[in-house]
């Protein structure tokens, strides 16, 4: 029997039990140790009634106990958990006569009733049938996980016929059980494909994951009605609304802009109480949005991402400025951000107004800046007494002089992220920095080292999750290198590989066991082709990879490779090929496997519309998919228009 | 039954199926509830837990007893890892146990508010239904089809899982 509800203390408790209960009985020894507990910590707050389910029941709870006790200094309502028993906790001045505990003693109790959610409701609603005044009522548990045992007192006695109908509601005990588990081990399950599979196992598991569910990504293209998202998750603390991205189809650009955010924005306002954090990307936002995001939201938002948005929204940020008191993490562009950060970057032929941007450096001023990214070192300006933040985790300066480097160097071992974009330093200025960032966990950098600098950071950067080479042209040897080092790697991308060969791919999925997100591009010659066997054995290896972006050129890959795709890419969300397959066989094989698939991107591959036709509608799961040739779109869906 | 040779203090519990088991103290302790009520010194007589039956108990009594005798991490910073490893398979096989035991150990350790046996149980359950289908998982729980959401329902759930909200 625990009292404390979830955030809410109690200050003192009555329980009012159906039998005696004897000093010694565990119920109250534990009561008397809770209690002892709970004034210790000297926390008690009311609980919120509006998150109960029987608000009218509470109300007449305590209208007839004030009639009954003739003063009450505290009531506390509330939950252990979600959606577990309900706890009401009561003080009283004066203790009640022992005329008046015998009283109660004499209640005549409902037992071995358990917890449906209608279960009050419809108790209630017998008992007004009979015309029967409730003089008091009282809901406890024997113990916790055992039957709920609810007290009512009645001025007269209900008819046998009402007693009948009171046992015949339906209870059903294991799924009390099955709730009361699924309490304890929801906090446990972390992953969105397993919490989507457990709320469609049965009715309570679908309620319970809709009330503990804390983030969702809506892609609103698919959710028109934003009550869709209210009514099933309504405590979310972080949303993400995702429109449509350049990512997934560049052509239709001009419809992506349709999308607006607007209703969305009202629903938030009106609804999600709980609301923490909000990343938008790819949606129309306008001013008047972010007002009323601010004015209604903006007191309790820790975090507001916006990212590939369009509309004139930037003029909004004066209201989140204003409002938005609580604000850690603006980030406005798709990098990612640290805590404590400030984080801007606007594209050039934005117009915004310099002023409102002054008043949100100045809020955010006074926090501790942790990430120092986005901007532009100016060219010619002298940055040799330049001092970077004290607490810098982040950084990411484009064109970063050598002169630069003075102040980063002392900071280079706590930095965890690192954008090292058109930094302008020679090789040994690069691999001087790498080999004291060993606490680097995303690094993006354009080095010139070739293989070396991939050495390198296997060598130096072991806590490395994300990594992005967009450097001079590196082969499978630094690969294998790499992939040696940095066994955390969740997120790799190679754009510039000379050379790749089967071992090194091997040598990828060997190590690599956490890996999500995979990107290569082969340029230029290549030596160990096909790669069948090397993708077969990545994908076995890499069971966790969520995006495979590859470019392999001609021969890279042959139809049996790409049956390898469909069969060995269990989890694969997104899949781009550029240049690869032989035939219509090969996209065949691949549309009988990848069951999560839902982005499929083809550039260059030879495949009949009749084939792509034919996965369209093969692949259940595939929500966008684009082909491309020739620089040309030949075709690019999003699930509801698929006619073909 | 269990019995120690040492003098130390003895807590006895008894289950619901009445069986009584004599534990010391320090095992007992494991358990935050039990421990409060030794500090209030309500614990002198026989513990009745009227909702844990006797092979429950002694799974919990198992547990807590090696968890008791191995060192305490916010003891000593540098404790032996070999205890730590040990604790670690002695978990491991701990919960290799079927699906209704652990609701049992998970829903009594709730009760006794034992927090690492807590989480062992809620994390060997995700795991147990990690990367499983809606169908396997209503076999693994032994759900029942009148709790089954509607047909509509279900269809509408799915149909948001898998394009909207993810």
């Amino acid at each position: 029997m625990a009292f404390i509800a979830d955030g809410s203390g109690v200050g003192s408790v009555k329980l009012t039990y159906t039998s005696s209960r004897a000093t010694d009985d565990l119920d109250t020894q534990l009561v008397r140790a809770m209690v002892a507990k709970v004034s210790e910590s000297g926390e008690s707050k009311v609980g919120k009634g509006g998150q109960l389910d029987e608000p009218d029941f509470i109300r007449s709870v305590v209208n007839i106990l004030g009639e009954e006790i003739v003063s009450i200094n505290s009531i506390s309502v509330g939950r252990t958990a979600q959606r577990k028993q309900l706890v009401m906790a009561i003080g009283v001045d004066e203790k009640p006569s022992n005329e008046a505990l015998k009283k109660i003693d004499e209640i005549p109790a409902i037992e071995k009733q358990h917890d449906e959610p209608n279960f009050i409701r419809s108790i209630v609603n017998i008992l007004g049938e009979e015309i029967l005044n409730i003089n008091s009522m009282s809901v406890s548990r024997t113990a916790q996980r055992k039957q709920v045992v609810m007290a009512i007192g009645v001025d007269e006695k209900p008819s046998n016929e009402a007693l009948k109908k009171i046992d015949e509601i339906p209870a059903i005990e294991k799924m009390i059980k099955i709730e009361q588990v699924f309490n304890c081990v929801i906090p446990y399950v972390h992953d969105v494909d397993d919490r989507n599979s457990i709320s469609l196992v049965c009715r309570r598991l679908y309620e319970l994951d809709g009330i503990t569910r804390k983030h969702v990504t809506v892609h609103v293209l698919y959710c028109p009605n934003p009550s869709c998202l209210t009514q099933r998750f309504p405590f979310i603390d972080s949303l993400t609304l995702e429109g449509f991205s350049p990512l997934h189809i560049n052509s239709n650009w001009r419809d992506y802009k349709r999308i607006q955010i607007t209703p969305w924005i009202k629903e938030i306002a009106v609804k999600f109480t709980c609301l923490k954090e909000l990343h938008i990307q790819g949606l129309v936002v306008y001013e008047r949005s972010l007002e009323t995001l601010a004015t209604s939201r903006g007191k309790d938002l820790r975090v507001l991402k916006i990212d590939n948005c369009d509309g004139l929204w930037t003029k909004g940020l004066v209201h989140v400025a204003k409002y938005c008191n609580q604000l850690r993490t603006l980030s406005l562009d798709d990098s990612i951000t640290g805590l404590e950060s400030f984080h801007l970057r606007l594209p050039f032929n934005y117009r915004y107004d310099f002023e409102d941007l002054t008043i949100l450096a100045r809020k955010c001023s006074k926090s501790l800046l942790e990430e120092f990214s986005g901007a532009y070192y100016g060219k010619g300006e002298d940055y040799v007494d330049f001092k970077l933040p004290p607490n810098l985790r982040c950084f990411g300066i484009y064109d970063l002089p050598v002169t630069a480097l003075t102040s980063l160097l002392p900071l280079a071992n706590q930095l965890k992220e690192l954008n090292l974009q058109c930094m302008e330093s020679g090789p040994t200025c690069w691999c001087f920095l790498i080999k004291k960032c060993f606490n680097l966990e995303v690094l993006y950098t354009e080095d010139k080292c070739g293989d070396k600098g991939l050495e390198f950071v296997g060598m130096f950067c072991e806590k490395l999750r994300k990594f992005t080479h967009a450097g001079s042209d590196v082969t499978h040897k630094g690969l294998i290198d790499l992939a040696y080092g940095c066994k955390n790697l969740e997120y790799l991308r190679v754009s510039r590989l000379k050379d790749i060969s089967n071992q090194a791919m091997e040598c990828v999925g060997t190590h690599l066991k956490n890996l999500r997100d995979f990107r290569i591009i082969l340029k230029y010659w290549k030596t160990d082709i096909p790669l069948d066997n090397g993708i077969r054995a990545m994908l076995t290896g890499c069971n966790k990879l969520e995006r495979l972006d590859i470019n392999l050129g001609r021969g890279g890959l042959t139809d049996v490779g790409l049956g390898y795709i469909g069969k060995y890419g269990h989890n694969l969300k997104y899949l781009s090929l550029e240049r690869i397959g032989e035939s219509d066989a090969g996209l065949v094989e691949l549309s009988k496997g990848c069951p999560k698939l839902r982005t499929l991107r083809m550039t260059d591959c030879p495949f009949s519309e009749q084939a792509v036709t034919n996965l369209v509608f093969n692949m259940h799961s595939l929500r966008y998919i684009c082909v491309k040739s020739d620089y040309r779109t030949v075709l690019a869906l999003t699930r509801p228009d698929f006619e073909l | 039954m269990s019995t120690s040779s040492s003098s130390s203090k003895k807590i006895v519990l008894k289950s619901a199926d009445n069986e009584t088991f004599e534990i010391d103290e320090i095992v007992a302790l494991e358990s935050q509830a039990i421990k409060n009520m030794i500090e209030d010194e309500c614990a002198d007589n026989v513990i009745p837990l009227g909702n844990i039956d006797s092979k429950t108990l002694s799974k919990i009594i198992e547990y807590c007893k090696k968890h008791a005798e191995s060192p305490k991490k916010d003891d000593n910073a540098d404790i032996d890892e070999k205890a730590v490893e040990d604790l670690k398979s002695f978990d491991a096989e701990f919960a290799k146990v079927d699906m209704p035991l652990i609701q049992d150990i998970l829903m009594a350790a709730n009760f006794l508010n034992i927090d690492n046996l807590i989480g062992l149980m809620c994390r060997t359950i995700a795991d147990r239904i990690k990367g499983k289908t809606p169908e396997e998982i209503r076999k693994i729980l032994n759900i029942n089809k009148n709790d089954l959401l509607s047909p509509e329902q279900e269809a509408k759930a799915r149909e948001e899982n898998s394009w909207a909200f993810d």
